[in-house]
């Protein structure tokens, strides 16, 4: 029985005549996307292969330089591009992607794509997650409203109900036909979105991305078959249903995602310039400044380094004091800044989190988190790197304060290192976060989205038993 | 008595519904087939006839809904291909079911489509007009969702009133109608007549149109088969009869 | 006609409580814009205020500082620390100004980019940096986009349009009506062109209405070129959706392929065309490498080093005035003497890389504005844009007016520095009435978006009468 309504179901839908239009037009506009995006991600790889490669040349190629001169002289980093951006640009374009390395501070990163585009851009790009996210939804819905109201409408449902059928049959009937339906027809857009994997030479570890992504989407395509059942059947009617799926749409897919944004904003605030520079300000006062010999933090230092080597003048320490000074400094300083970089990652946490707890209410924000992770286009990924950056940052600096304190006579800053050295300078890579980092993070998602399944199911058998048959 | 007076007026005063070899074919199929038709003021014409005997096609020629393949199709003497806006300045017409707004009451129901005629009527007028047509004014204020066929039918009547026209297109209009409210519509029927109006009438409704009609004609496949004039000297059974034969 | 059709339709429509609900989403659409915009807008006031105090504290801290130390009553541990030697105070490697952008009355209209431009530049003698909360933003509030007024006239409006008039005729139809209305003597076509007109106008109302809180609460003046423009632009957007959905409702189709097709027609023409031209664009004349040019502008640094010695024998070719010291010999005069000496000269070179830059941006844009003409929707965000002065272009000419303060304000320091005077109490004056804002005047704004509007009307008018023609059979 129930297969015989699944089949009923699936005819019903495919003989419909916007089905084949839809279907075909939504596949051509993947097509596109994936074709324009795929193009766009391995013109950026390039780009970014060719600057960093020139960036390390000049650092190479600095000329006869004394080892702080060229800690200050500094050096650019670039987020690299992981492969499946071209399936999700996440918040790519809103990121700074050059990162100016140097002495003494931790640099913001700079020149988001977005700022160098206008305004109409920030509309939207087409992409792979751009067609899944928010047209497929649409689709299924238009597929799904009409499934009970007709049935109802048209008095099939009374024929129907007078041959026996239990309306939760008739549901899981419906349910069953539509999955199969929605399954096969997303289908080919997987394989096809895998396509890019193989251009651009992914390893394995993204192939499992991908795998996982496919999952959420097809467990957020199966909360949009469920609420185009319910209500279809909550509607009882065409126009009703219709006009309830396209609200729900806009509602879930639009206006939910902005609202998100201000809420967060309002209950999380970010920090403003002022603030932020403040705090870092206060802070670095209260330390080592390697450039200011008068600083009670460095005299304080002085006086403890010559007690413990037993010494009077700096002159007579084993190690040239500039150099040690500077590391110290160094090292003060990284912490202040860390510590106002996790302060505002706490804070974007919470944002994230408020926009975590409005999935309750939007799928469409859940999934587009997941994908973002997933895809290594995410926040997260972007503050993997700026600590990776940071990091290396702290690597290269204290290579030439080693370098300087070791190697050098004390007030010798005349004295140079040349390309023999620099070229020996440790190199930035950067990796995203592997897989296994990011699983556990998905947990909560997964949960919510599996709720919203189950939910939906639950409330659209619910309309269907209540579903009168004339 | 009266029908004399009005076969007299037939002749004093023209043709107010005429076809003149009225073809409507859809493709191949001719669904009205050379159709000639005259209907004086004064007239109620019975267009009686099986499902899809081209009832129902004649009288959208007549409104202009349908163009005509060939012949012509004529109200108080004006082509409805050439002159529209005059012809429909002249008809009224009832579809099988009345349907106004129903978040409207009666009353402005025919307000609205009063106005649209080009009418603008006092309250006081529009309620004697729905009065005219049956509809008591303690009805006439409520909203028409609530109102049942034969109410909405008569305020359907009220605006053909109201736009003071000259003749009047009926589809099945007493389908769907209890006996009592079918008995009524034909008593106003009658009355619309004796005071001059030309209606035109498609119905399934033999003895109803026996009743009414001054002539009766019976389509079959797109054609007139018969026609016949109503003075009484036939019985319902007789018509039943020839209807039967005819289709 | 149209008056008769106004009583009537009004008369059903606020029988109808779907009308009320929309009417209520429009209200609460436009006023969460106004809400969103205005937090928006007060967090970047708050925040350019914080950075004038901070800078008129420390304004008035250093000139305490230096009326003691002209009295003799403070001292300083080097001239680094002296706020009394101009490099300290025009500032190479600190002091300098801070000239804000103060967001302005008709931002309200659109964020556009505001959210990712700078809100202040710090000029110094070398240079100037930007500074902007853009820096510290969650980037993930930024790529969903702002619920504001350009948002809501672009996209959400056509949908309350569309709910309220996809079944224009199509109802009728069901209803029953239609056969009534049609025997009338009155042309089909101008009964459902005064329909659409009457719900036109209840729309129109309700969203003149809902703008109110931008001209009452939010400054924007109804007069301006902003306050008509924008009430132009939704009236145009609601007259060009209104006959999208007559001209399919005079398709003949019925309410529920009627709704898809309206539905179809705003996914088309408000969601994929802006995408398909993003695309395009991107496609057609891509924004160019910033890596690269950050790379170009290291080799230039790296180019003026090795010429250095060439353009510094000139610099003490043209002032003998200035004697030449060796390294060792020379004290930090002479240093900075050769620094900003040299400076005009560099920055003219440094000016060179960004132009090809610039102008492949400036490419890109001149191909987007083409694009504007596909979709109502780019026309209307590009020109809320504009008139809210939140536009690339706007930032631009922000940018090159905060250029020129830099200009002045180096040239100023510059000048004392080489004269060998001192910033003193005079000059503590001049710095306090310097500007500390950067406003430009709009450069007479583009109305690109509004003709391509009316353009878009006028073929939505023109598909829907012939659509009429064709399809009413009166």
């Amino acid at each position: 029985m129930l297969l015989t309504i699944a089949r009923h179901t699936i005819r019903g839908t495919v003989r419909e005549g916007r089905f084949r239009v839809l279907s075909i037009a939504l596949l051509l506009l993947f097509l596109c996307a994936l074709y324009g995006t795929y193009d766009y991600y391995a013109s950026l790889r390039t780009q970014h292969a060719q600057a960093s490669e020139m960036a390390r040349g000049q650092w190479e190629n600095q000329g006869d330089k004394n080892p702080h001169s060229a800690a200050h002289y500094g050096t650019y980093v670039f987020k690299p591009i992981f492969p499946l951006a071209y399936f999700d640009r996440g918040v790519d374009s809103y990121t700074g992607n050059t990162l100016f390395l140097e002495a003494h501070r931790s640099n913001q990163a700079k020149y988001a794509l977005a700022q160098d585009q206008v305004a109409t851009t920030r509309l939207g790009v087409l992409t792979p997650a751009f067609v899944l996210t928010l047209l497929f939804p649409l689709f299924i819905l238009t597929l799904g409203f009409g499934v009970a109201a007709t049935e109802r409408q048209n008095g099939n449902l009374r024929m129907m109900l007078a041959q026996g059928l239990r309306p939760a049959t008739l549901f899981w009937g419906n349910v069953l036909g539509l999955w199969a339906l929605v399954l096969l027809l997303v289908l080919p857009f997987f394989i096809l979105g895998g396509l890019g994997l193989v251009f651009a030479g992914a390893p394995g570890d993204y192939w499992w991305r991908y795998l996982f992504i496919c999952l959420f989407y097809v467990l957020y395509f199966g909360c949009f078959i469920h609420l185009a059942l319910l209500i279809s059947a909550w509607a009882g009617r065409v126009n009703t249903a219709l006009v309830g799926v396209l609200s729900l749409w806009v509602l879930v897919c639009l206006v939910m995602p902005r609202f998100t944004v201000d809420a967060a904003r309002q209950l999380a605030p970010t920090p403003s310039w002022q603030q932020y520079q403040m705090a870092l300000q206060k802070d670095l006062k209260e330390g080592v400044d390697g450039h200011d010999p008068a600083s009670v933090y460095t005299q304080r230092l002085k006086e403890q380094t010559l007690a413990e080597h037993g010494v009077d003048s700096v002159h007579q320490l084993p190690f040239n004091w500039d150099g040690f000074i500077m590391q110290k400094g160094e090292e003060h300083e990284t912490l202040v800044y860390e510590k106002q970089r996790q302060k505002l990652a706490e804070i974007y946490k919470r944002q994230l989190s408020i926009h975590q707890i409005m999935g309750f209410t939007s799928p469409y924000l859940l999934l587009k988190g997941v994908s973002e992770r997933l895809a290594a286009t995410d926040v997260a990924t972007y503050f993997s790197f700026l600590s990776a950056a940071e990091k290396y940052r702290i690597q290269l600096v204290g290579e030439l304060n080693g370098d300087l304190r070791d190697n050098f006579k004390y007030g010798d800053w005349d004295g140079t290192r040349g390309q023999e050295f620099y070229s020996n300078n440790s190199t930035f890579s950067f990796s995203p976060r592997p897989l296994t980092e990011i699983l556990p993070e998905l947990l909560s998602p997964f949960l919510v989205l599996l709720g919203w399944l189950v939910v939906t199911g639950l409330g659209g058998l619910f309309f269907y038993q209540r579903l009168r048959p004339f | 008595m009266i029908l004399r007076l009005i076969i007299a007026r037939n002749l004093t005063f023209g043709v107010m519904i005429e076809a003149q070899a009225l073809t409507k074919a859809y493709g191949g199929h001719k669904a009205v087939d050379n159709l000639n038709l005259k209907i004086a003021p004064g007239e109620l014409y019975c267009l009686l006839g099986a499902n899809g005997a081209g009832k129902t096609t004649t009288i959208n020629c007549f409104l202009g809904f349908l163009p005509v393949t060939s012949g012509r199709v004529l109200i108080d003497g004006l082509d409805v291909a050439e002159k529209p806006l005059e012809v429909k300045r002249r008809l009224a017409y009832l579809p099988e079911v009345v349907m106004l707004y129903p978040t409207l009451s009666g009353l402005e129901n025919l307000d609205y489509f009063s106005r649209l005629a080009g009418f603008r009527h006092r309250t006081a007028q529009l309620l004697e007009y729905l009065e005219r047509a049956g509809l008591p004014a303690a009805d006439a204020q409520r909203r028409l969702g609530d109102y049942s066929k034969g109410m909405r039918q008569k305020v359907g009547i009220a605006i053909a009133l109201a736009k003071e026209a000259k003749c009047l297109l009926l589809d099945e209009p007493t389908s769907g109608l209890d006996p009592g409210a079918s008995n009524d519509f034909s008593q106003l029927l009658r009355e619309l007549t004796a005071q001059g109006m030309a209606i035109l009438m498609a119905t399934h409704d033999i003895f109803r149109a026996k009743d009414v009609a001054t002539h009766i004609g019976i389509m079959r496949a797109g054609r007139l088969r018969e026609q016949l004039e109503n003075r009484g000297d036939f019985e319902a059974k007789e018509l039943e009869a020839l209807y039967l034969q005819t289709v | 006609m149209y008056f008769l059709q106004l009583k009537f339709e009004l008369r059903r429509l606020a029988r109808s409580p779907l009308t009320w609900l929309l009417l209520l989403c429009l209200l609460v659409f436009f006023g969460f814009s106004f809400y969103s915009s205005s937090q928006h807008l007060h967090r970047k006031a708050e925040s350019v205020n914080a950075m004038l105090e901070a800078q008129q504290k420390e304004l008035t801290a250093q000139s305490l500082l230096a009326d003691s130390l002209r009295r003799g009553t403070a001292e300083v541990a080097g001239w680094w620390q002296d706020p009394t030697n101009p490099i300290v105070v025009g500032g190479i490697w600190r002091g300098g100004r801070v000239v804000v952008v103060p967001p302005q009355p008709n931002n309200y209209l659109a964020l556009g980019m505001q959210d990712l431009r700078p809100d202040a530049w710090l000029l110094r003698m070398t240079g100037k940096q930007a500074r902007g909360d853009v820096e510290f933003e969650n980037p993930v509030n930024l790529s969903f986009g702002a619920f504001d007024l350009a948002f809501v006239i672009a996209f959400l409006l056509p949908l309350l349009v569309i709910a309220l008039s996809f079944d224009l005729i199509s109802a009728e139809r069901e209803l029953g009506t239609l056969p009534m209305l049609r025997a009338q003597p009155v042309m089909g076509r101008k009964l459902f062109f005064a329909k659409a007109l009457a719900r036109f106008s209840l729309l129109a109302a309700a969203a003149l209405l809902a703008l109110l809180p931008f001209f009452l609460l939010a400054g924007v003046s109804p007069f301006s070129a902003a306050g008509l423009g924008t009430v132009v632009l939704v009236l145009l957007s609601l007259l060009l959706w209104f006959l999208v959905a007559l001209g399919i409702n005079l398709l003949g189709g019925n309410s529920a392929v009627n709704a898809l097709q309206c539905v179809g027609a705003w996914l088309i023409i408000a969601l994929l065309l802006p995408v398909l031209a993003n695309m395009l664009s991107e496609k057609l004349s891509p924004i160019p490498s910033r890596a690269a040019f950050l790379n170009s502008e290291r080799a230039t640094d790296k180019y003026l080093e090795e010429s250095r010695e060439d353009r510094l024998s000139a610099f003490y070719q043209q002032h003998p005035n200035y004697e030449r010291k060796s390294e060792e010999e020379q004290d930090w005069r002479d240093y900075y003497r050769e620094l900003l000496g040299l400076m005009p000269q560099e920055d003219a070179i440094r000016d060179s890389i960004n132009r090809p830059f610039d102008e492949q941006i400036a490419a890109q844009e001149a191909l987007s504005e083409k694009l504007l003409w596909l979709s109502p929707s780019l026309s209307i965000y590009a020109q809320l844009g504009v008139l809210a002065g939140t536009d690339r272009e706007a930032g631009q000419s922000l940018e090159a007016e905060a250029e020129q303060l830099r200009q002045r304000w180096s040239g100023w320091f510059t000048d004392l520095f080489m004269e060998e005077k001192a910033v003193d109490a005079s000059a503590y004056a001049a710095i306090a009435a310097f500007p500390s804002t950067v406003e430009t005047e709009p450069p007479s704004p583009s109305y690109r978006g509004v003709l391509g509007l009316l353009l878009q009307c006028l073929l939505a008018g023109a598909w829907c009468f012939w659509v009429a023609q064709r399809r009413m059979v009166q």
